[in-house]
């Protein structure tokens, strides 16, 4: 277990090391930000004096030292736009996204395991269509729109909830909600599916056989193996949980990462644009690590793996 | 002799589907005494497995259903108690061996865990030392080799022949009156099939369990079995001890089965099967469910069904040739 541990965590650092060197080309080869920063009344001196001030002038292998040098210490640059270190405008955000975030993804999984298990034990009942409704309807419907939709009814018209900001509990609940749902359909229907497979077992037949009362059949047997497809499909809720954070931040005007990389991406403004796209993937980086432990805690086989 | 562990009367279990129903057992009748095997053998789909979940009250929901019959286990009419009342009964007074060794088990659980769940759910155990020698003595039982280290490991850390022993643990850990044997041997090869075989045979002398052996395959009943049960499209066509059966077999199905089986003492060593299909059990024929495929049918065959006839020594069978 500890090998298997060390063994991934070894390739986590890689992946990442891999990340930051991929972040730095791809910004680089979106565009010259400082052509952006030119106004109608420049001239070529002012282009030359504002790459030299953003280091632009110097090599790209200098460019990439500095920037490496830059990441250690935890400087990851200033904003072109408001010169401020982009590390404060990160810090600014984060908090934000990762409370939408880690809130709707527990919510989801919560509200996912439930159905998806119990649509699976009442296979093709009205429940089980009822629940395929409902993650019909999460996937064809766009999260934007929802927001929209759910703004006009509960902070237009009926005035419960918020339409934006971020000061309070109150202000998450619909931008949560409406984050839930939108990822809530892909786990469901992972859970349920699995769940089915796992049920039309020998195992199960035999839990049964022993006299295991259903719940626990149910609860026990089955479930913890029904987690392990879906722990592999993990990496494409979390790309739709960013995407959508990115989304709703921005329908909710919530400040956050989201709306920090809209607006850096509008304005070519690398070093904020670097400093999200970094954020971010090692936050899916450390996350996928975290669902490979997951993983070998869940299944066994995988845990003797490395022994 | 011995007393009736189990009696089965006219068991009729058949399936709902969207298509029609299904009469998968269909009037079936046997009994199993103490320290007795009996062997229920036929072709594939004919009914042995549904008829062993009928017993175990365990068929496939929504569809599967008891439609008509008595089973009574030690006394206790099985149909009339509650669903609690027989999970109290399951893996307790009966037990039960499915074919597959390689996914029997608990992926995810330790052959240890999997033995003492039973143990603890049917025994009034106070401690987990008394538990665990409970699930020590039951993988004995099972000749399991070093019991005590396997009690750790995970089904995948097993060969096939260890796991359908570890299987055998779990139906044998409660000290069940009966134990319903599902093709336990199909997926094995030969000599661990024969290893099994012996073993059970040992576990019926040291417990007095009464065994039901379902299985295809007449050689093994030769093997294992004291009286046989031959059952074809969801009915027993006959039944009599394992050496009257192979003595005087009386049934057509029941030479061709016996016949079917490869011997060493036979000139042509060609493998005899039976021609043609069973009759589907959604639109059953009005006559004998064997008339279609039988070289030496009446013509009262396709219009009657054969009652059936005790031919003395407890051999029944359901034919019209048979006088
Ligand atoms: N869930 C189900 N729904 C509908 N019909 C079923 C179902 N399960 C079994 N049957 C039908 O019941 C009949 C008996 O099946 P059963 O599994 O008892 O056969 P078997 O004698 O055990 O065969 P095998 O040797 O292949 O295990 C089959 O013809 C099958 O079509
Ligand atoms: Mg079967």
């Amino acid at each position: 277990m500890i090998r298997f541990i060390l063994v991934r965590f070894l390739q986590t650092v890689l992946a990442l090391l891999g990340v930051i060197t991929l972040v730095f080309l791809l910004v680089r080869l979106s565009g010259d930000p400082a052509l952006m920063m030119m106004t109608s009344g420049s001239m070529e001196e002012d282009l030359v004096r504002i790459r030299q001030q953003l280091g632009l002038d110097k090599p790209q292998i200098v460019q990439y030292g500095i920037y490496l040098k830059g990441l250690v210490t935890g400087n990851l640059g200033e904003s072109f736009r408001n010169n401020r270190p982009v590390a404060e405008l990160i810090s600014e955000a984060l908090p934000n996204s990762l409370r939408l975030a880690v809130s709707s993804f527990i919510a989801s999984m919560i509200i996912a395991l439930l159905l998806g298990v119990l649509a699976a034990t009442k296979r093709d009942t009205i429940f089980d269509n009822g629940v395929k409704m409902l993650a019909v309807l999460g996937q064809a419907m766009p999260d934007f729109w929802v927001g929209i939709m759910v703004i006009l009814i509960f902070s237009v018209h009926w005035q419960i909830f918020p339409a934006s900001g971020t000061d309070s509990p109150k202000h998450y609940v619909l931008p949560v909600a409406v984050l839930t749902f939108y990822i809530l359909p892909g786990i469901m229907r992972i859970i349920r599916s699995s769940m089915l497979d796992v049920l039309d077992s020998e195992y199960i037949k035999l839990a049964r056989i022993k006299g295991v009362p259903e719940k626990l059949v149910i609860w026990k047997h089955a479930l913890r193996n029904a987690l392990i497809a879906p722990l592999t499909t993990a990496g494409l809720i979390l790309a739709g949980l960013i995407a959508g954070v990115v989304v709703i931040e921005y329908v909710f005007t919530m400040p956050g990462l989201g709306s920090l990389s809209l607006e850096g991406m509008a304005l070519r403004d690398f070093p904020v644009v670097q400093g999200v796209v970094l954020v971010l993937s090692s936050a899916v980086l450390v996350i996928n690590f975290l669902v490979e432990v997951l993983y070998a805690v869940i299944d066994p086989q995988i845990r003797y793996q490395y022994t | 002799m011995s007393k009736i562990v189990l009696e089965v009367e006219g068991l009729r279990t058949s399936f709902f589907t969207r298509k029609g129903i299904v009469k998968a057992v269909d009037g079936v009748s046997f009994f199993v005494r103490e320290k007795e095997t009996l062997g229920i053998v036929g072709e594939s789909g004919c009914g042995k497995t549904v008829t062993g979940m009928s017993i175990m009250r365990l068929l496939p929901e929504p569809g599967g259903k008891i439609v008509g019959g008595r089973i009574t286990l030690n006394g206790t009419s099985l149909l009339e108690l509650s669903k609690r009342e027989m999970r109290n009964i399951r893996g307790c007074m009966v037990s039960m061996i499915l074919q597959d060794p390689m996914t029997s088990l608990n992926p995810v659980y330790t052959i240890g865990d999997q033995i003492a769940e039973s143990v603890r759910m049917h025994q009034n155990l106070a401690d987990e030392k008394m538990i665990t020698n409970e699930v020590v003595s039951s993988l004995r039982l099972l000749q399991i080799p070093s019991p005590e280290t396997l009690l750790k490991n995970y089904p995948f850390q097993l060969s096939g022949g260890m796991r359908q022993r570890v299987v055998g643990a779990i139906a044998m850990c409660c000290k069940p009156s009966l134990l319903i044997a599902d093709e336990p041997t199909t997926a094995l090869d030969a000599t661990i099939q024969a290893q099994y075989i012996a073993l059970f045979k040992d576990i019926q002398a040291k417990t007095d369990v009464a065994i039901i052996f379902i299985t295809h395959d007449f050689g093994v009943i030769a093997d294992m079995c004291h009286r046989v049960a031959v059952m074809y499209a969801g009915k027993i066509v006959e039944s009599a001890s394992t050496s009257e059966i192979f003595k005087k077999p009386q049934h057509p199905y029941t030479r061709a089965l016996i016949n079917s089986v490869p011997r060493l003492d036979r000139k042509d060593d060609r493998l005899y099967s039976i021609e043609g299909q069973p009759p589907s059990l959604m639109h059953l024929p009005p006559g004998c469910r064997f008339c279609e495929r039988c070289s030496d049918s009446l013509e009262i065959c396709s219009k009657e069904e054969p009652p059936e006839k005790n031919i003395g020594n407890n051999h029944t069978v359901s034919c019209w040739r048979v006088q």
